[in-house]
């Protein structure tokens, strides 16, 4: 019986998937693939011609060169450094793509036209610091650091060559008929010949010691190994029986240098573009060159801050110079990519804010056209805040009206006039502008009558799209995006297109917070609530030159720079101030530099504090703020129980702003427990990984107080934090149960009584120590990102959102993730509709908010509440970005997408017609009665 | 007897704390301090640690805080199984004062490892000098609330020292899945429909479990030949009918 009602339940469960109809209609998916680290030109002699690229999120991907659409991409394990520059090796034949990927582990290829997996082998079982791969004479080359592999093209391993020694920079090089490899250790360069018959010849190995040789700027033209030494050129032939190290000067400060399979190589230094060929200078190309590449070994194309220009190699004559301005928004070129056509020039140039532009050049007409662009930045985005887009303007003439109060009552009367005149004046203009548009629609496509009601509706739902402001329920929002490349963007909710777009300048670096992970913090200083002013948003980040900070404030709706404040020291840490300025501006506190304010501010500022987290010594301090003598005092100090070998992961508050709507649970027995809600409480999750053990602090940032502290044995990384109300979601992988487990901890207050019940104070102990409860699930699926759902008051039932491996979101309820499921059901239970407690957490298809649109190495999962109590706004972004609207306890306070506006009012409007009608019958009808 | 044992067992574990966690305090940022007393840990049946506060300060302990109502009141506390490292906490003297110095430390240990997680010092809101009173925690308006204090604290000698209470919290294990009692469970439903279904095994032989079944077959059988008898009596066109 029991079992029934379970299963029962089971399909009872809350379905929150949406209709087939509704794919599409308020979510929206951009796909990216990275900045380009190497590209190529794919002419398919059947369909249409492709790039190729490999990129810096360690994928290769194809391109459609004529819309710069994603005809397929191919996501290879993520390499151990964060910030691996070096391209994934690859060699591309007729139809295939040799591949190194995952750390130089394995060797794939891929077929170019379709993707598929031809064959894929193991080269190691370790991780590699360098790899490279050639193609020579049917045969197969992959370098990695501890091996070389020959393999037929057909994935037969013809033979293997071990290697040892920590590898700085390998190459193959092929010149006159005969493939090398080349690798340094330490200062030796070894170069080895390797022949492509199915066994290995005996070794011709040569060496030499080679200590002038810089990784950055090295390079191999033709023969020879060619190394830039500040201005002096050095070079190693390697086709040569002995190896000897030859110089040039070449009077320039050598900024970069690139080589050609031909011997050729282009110095770049600040003012001038240098080509050599070996040795000896061939020619001289004046300007402030930003990157400069060869085209099928015959010519040298090189970009400046304003032209695109193209040389001979053979007789340094110049083929074209057009202009290709870019805008200040924009950074310079950082690398480029060209093709020639039997017409024109194919470029393709990636900026150090990894734009990307596909670039036609047309030297008959100097002409130069940019065919399509692509914001790569976005693939790596730091952080997102929504923006509510300004208020309407006959919002704001609401507005106006209830600021000023003060007036006398002929001066409001006056003014509600005014007011209604403007409203009257708005609703006439949009009402002609609807006929107008209804006038237009009816006159081209009206056929019949479903046509005619079509166009009625159609023109209903269209109004507003031009204008930017914000619509009733505030479900549009204004997308603000700080990348790790420096970019900020505004996008637009509703269609995901880039509204605004600004780089921040050269010397951008990201940040690197106390955990030791890389940050770009964007916070919104004032938001669009105050509409006499215009929003003010800022971002913060390190000046790489001099490490010292930089804060770029801006208008968050159109991007506009407010102001670029350089600090005099480093940013340690910054948040926003809970406190508002006369102008409504939060203030920015960054350690260690604090903002000046107004007295009058901190006069009525409560006092504040901040968690300070040293790593390095397992110290946790609670540091309270003065900012009337502008100075940090200590309030309390522990180790908060960690030892030297647990590593702090993850220290995680609760938003200022956050809402609790309901401060109680109502217990199956009628009583209430009331929730621990205390604003200061912070998470710390510390990992021993000696002892595999996961420790759970919750600590009040006020008092130090440990609210609650737990260890979880047998426990590994990845762990995810959500800490939202009165409780804290936790994900780790269980090495006993060799599973991913989400586990929930919830804190109530002890008594039957709330104490504090208006404030909360942390300097005042509750009356009972709080009680916590906790339970844990089984998870059959490993998680990258998790988060939770933000509504206005808070009312809703929260979700928590889990990004999987795979590319799908998965929102579970709060109801499911619940510490408080008993195990044995009673009949009250069930009468309050508790769900019984079940070890296993599933993963229903249609709970992925994201559908069949996978979003891949999701991040994070930005929320963001609407004006709907019902609806939060979720982006998800890793390598995609998707966007959608969530219900997470359904739509309770909107009416149904199809919900028929014009029926319903037809019907009403028959009845009332019917109803008089049927009523003056009625009348003549007696009354002939009566004379009968 | 036994119980003569067990009183004396207790005695014997109350006597020895386990370890002690010794706290001083200033008014001045650790530039002046004072001994605070110190807390015992011992071990009770259970396994729980419980604590317990004795006071050093001497009789100027109010005075002192009251003199420093707009500084901080901090306690530097070292643990016995920890030397070297200190916690530090901090409350407001106006505060502590309200509470007639009644403290209520609250102290996170490690039972396991025996060492101090954190240390915090609150108020002891119990001991709020009138029935029903509620703590006064803005600078502004403790002044008010003392004012009904300050002349008891002149007065009473045992007023001018430090008292408090200890509470324990120490560190957990988070439950991982149940998946043991949920199997429990199930299988325990799984008895209970059996056992409503058709009880335990059913020994009975086939004719006595099935005769309901067998005897309408039997008895239609037996009634159908016997109206077939009659027909081929009566007639002799069976075989058209077949």
């Amino acid at each position: 019986m029991n079992l029934r009602i379970f299963v029962l339940g089971l399909l009872f469960r809350f379905s929150l998937a949406i209709f087939e109809d509704q794919a599409g209609k308020f979510d929206w998916r951009k796909q990216f693939v990275g900045c380009p680290t190497s590209v190529r030109f794919d002419r398919a002699e059947r369909g249409s011609d492709r790039l190729i690229l490999t990129t810096r999120e360690d994928l290769i991907a194809s391109l459609s060169l004529n819309t710069g659409e994603i005809a397929w991409r191919k996501l290879m394990e993520k390499r151990d450094e964060w910030s691996s520059n070096a391209p994934i090796a690859t060699a591309v034949d007729e139809d295939n793509i040799y591949s190194v990927v995952d750390s130089g582990r394995i060797l794939r290829v891929w077929r170019k036209a379709d993707s598929a997996l031809v064959w894929q082998k193991v080269l190691s079982d370790e991780p590699s610091k360098t790899a490279e791969i050639a193609l020579f004479d049917n045969t197969v080359f992959a370098a990695v650091d501890s091996k070389i592999g020959a393999f037929s093209l057909a994935g037969d391993e013809k033979y293997a060559i071990r290697l040892s020694g920590a590898v700085k920079w390998t190459r193959f090089l092929k010149s006159g008929g005969r493939l090398f490899h080349v690798k340094l250790i330490d200062t030796q360069l070894t170069a080895r010949e390797l022949s492509a018959k199915d066994s290995d010849p005996a070794p011709g190995v040569k060496s030499v010691t080679f200590t002038r040789f810089n990784v950055e700027k090295c390079t191999i033209a033709g023969s020879l190994v060619l190394c830039a030494h500040s201005d002096t050129l050095v070079s190693i032939d390697v086709s040569k029986a002995l190896l000897v190290e030859e110089e040039k000067n070449t009077a320039v400060t050598i900024r970069e240098i690139t080589g050609s399979a031909t011997g050729f190589a282009a110095i770049r230094s600040p003012s001038s573009l240098k080509v050599f060929k070996g040795l000896t200078e061939s020619f001289t190309i004046n300007g402030e060159f930003t990157a400069a590449n060869f085209v099928d070994e015959k010519y040298l194309v090189a970009v400046s801050s304003s032209d695109i220009v193209a040389y001979e190699l053979a007789n340094g004559k110049e083929i074209f110079q057009v202009k290709h301005a870019r805008e200040a928004t924009k950074s310079l070129i950082k690398a480029l990519w060209a093709a020639k056509t039997s017409n024109d020039w194919e470029v393709v140039l990636v900026g150090h804010d990894c734009l990307v532009e596909y670039v036609v050049v047309e030297p008959s007409k100097n002409l130069a056209s940019v065919e399509w662009t692509s914001e790569e930045a976005l693939a790596r985005i730091a952080t997102v805040e929504m923006v509510d887009l300004p208020l309407s303007e006959s919002q704001q003439m609401i507005e106006d009206e209830f600021e000023g109060g003060k007036g006398d009552l002929f001066s409001a009367f006056f003014h509600r006039i005014v007011t209604q005149i403007g409203q009257l004046r708005k609703w006439a203009l949009r009402s002609v502008r609807h006929i107008f548009t209804l006038g237009s629609r009816l006159s081209s496509r009206a056929n019949g009558f479903s046509d005619i009601i079509n166009a009625v509706r159609s023109a209903s739902s269209s109004d507003g799209d031009n204008t930017f402001e914000r619509d009733y329920f505030n479900l549009r929002k204004v997308i603000v995006v700080s990348t790790f490349d420096g970019v900020v963007f505004g996008i637009d909710s509703a269609t995901g297109a880039i509204l605004w777009r600004f780089y921040l300048g050269q010397s951008f670096s990201p940040l690197k917070s106390q955990l030791g992970d890389f940050q770009v913090p964007l916070m919104v200083q004032r938001t669009t609530a105050h509409y006499q002013l215009h929003g003010q948003a800022a971002v913060v980040f390190r000046n790489s030159v001099n490490s010292k900070g930089v804060i770029v404030m801006f208008n968050p709706i159109d991007g506009k720079i407010v102001s670029r404040k350089e600090l005099d020291g480093s940013i340690k840490r910054v948040s926003l101030l809970p406190y508002l300025t006369n102008d409504h501006i939060h203030p920015l506190l960054v350690l260690e530099y604090v903002p000046e304010l107004a007295a009058e501010v901190l006069s009525k500022a409560a006092p504040l504090y901040v968690l300070d987290v040293s790593v390095e010594e397992n110290i946790v301090k609670g540091l309270k703020v003065n900012l009337l003598k502008r100075h940090l005092s200590t309030t309390w100090s522990g180790s908060i129980g960690l030892t030297s070998d647990d590593k702090i992961i993850a220290v995680k508050g609760k938003p200022f702003q956050q809402k609790v709507h309901s401060q109680g649970r109502v217990v199956i027995d009628r009583t209430v427990q009331y929730k621990y809600v205390n604003p200061n409480l912070a998470a710390v999750a510390a990992l021993d990984e000696k002892h595999q053990t996961l420790s759970i602090v919750l600590l009040d940032i006020v008092s130090g107080q440990i609210v609650h502290s737990a260890i979880v044995p047998k426990a590994a990384a990845p762990i995810h934090l959500v800490h939202s109300e009165h409780w804290l979601a936790y994900a780790y992988w269980s090495e006993k149960g060799r599973r991913t487990e989400v586990g929930i901890v919830e804190l109530y207050e002890g008594g039957e009584q709330q104490s504090m019940a208006e404030t909360f104070d942390s300097m005042a102990p509750t009356k009972q120590a709080p009680v916590s409860i906790a339970q844990s699930y089984i998870y059959a699926q490993g998680i990258v990102a998790m988060s939770v759902t933000e509504t206005e008051q808070g009312l809703t039932t929260r979700s928590i959102l889990v990004g999987l491996p795979d590319g799908g979101v998965h929102e579970i309820s709060r109801k499911i993730l619940d510490a408080t499921r008993p195990l044995e059901l009673t009949q009250e239970m069930r009468e309050e509709m508790m769900i019984g407690y079940v070890p296993e957490i599933m993963i229903p298809n249609e709970e992925m908010i994201n559908y069949n649109q996978s979003v891949h190495r999701v991040h994070g999962i930005k929320t963001a509440p609407s004006g709907l109590e019902s609806t939060s706004l979720v982006l998800a972004y890793g390598t995609d970005v998707f966007f959608t609207r969530l219900a997470p306890s359904g739509t309770f306070d909107i009416l149904k997408d199809d919900f028929d506006h014009v029926f319903i009012s037809i019907v009403l409007a028959a009845l009332v017609i019917g109803s008089f009608v049927s009523k003056r019958l009625a009348r003549s009808h007696a009354l002939n009665a009566q004379w009968a | 007897m036994l119980q003569a044992t067990i009183a004396l067992l207790c005695a014997a574990s109350a006597l020895a704390a386990e370890w002690t966690i010794n706290l001083e305090y200033s008014v001045n940022d650790f530039k002046n301090t004072y001994p605070l007393g110190t807390i015992e840990l011992r071990r009770n049946f259970e396994g729980n640690f419980t604590g317990n506060f004795k006071s050093s300060t001497d009789s100027q302990f109010g005075k002192k805080l009251l003199n420093a109502l707009d500084e901080t009141y901090s306690v530097r506390a070292v643990s016995s199984t920890q030397p070297g490292k200190t916690f530090i906490t901090s409350n407001t003297p106006c505060n502590i004062l309200q509470t007639r110095l009644f403290h209520l430390f609250w102290v996170s240990i490690d039972a396991e490892h025996r060492t101090l997680m954190s240390l915090a010092v609150y108020p002891d809101t119990v001991a709020l000098s009138k029935e029903g009173a509620t703590l006064r925690l803005s600078t502004e308006t403790c002044s008010d609330a003392l004012e009904q204090f300050i002349p008891s604290l002149a007065d009473r000698a045992e007023g001018g020292v430090a008292k408090g209470v200890v509470h324990v919290n120490a560190r957990g294990v988070l439950p991982s899945p149940d998946t043991q009692s949920f199997v429990q469970k199930m299988e325990r439903e799984r008895r209970a429909r059996q056992q409503q279904g058709g009880g335990e095994t059913d020994n009975r032989s086939f004719l006595a479990k099935y005769w309901m079944y067998i005897v309408p077959v039997v008895i239609f059988r037996a009634d159908f030949e016997r109206h077939d008898a009659r027909t081929t009596g009566r007639r002799s066109c069976s075989i058209n009918i077949n």
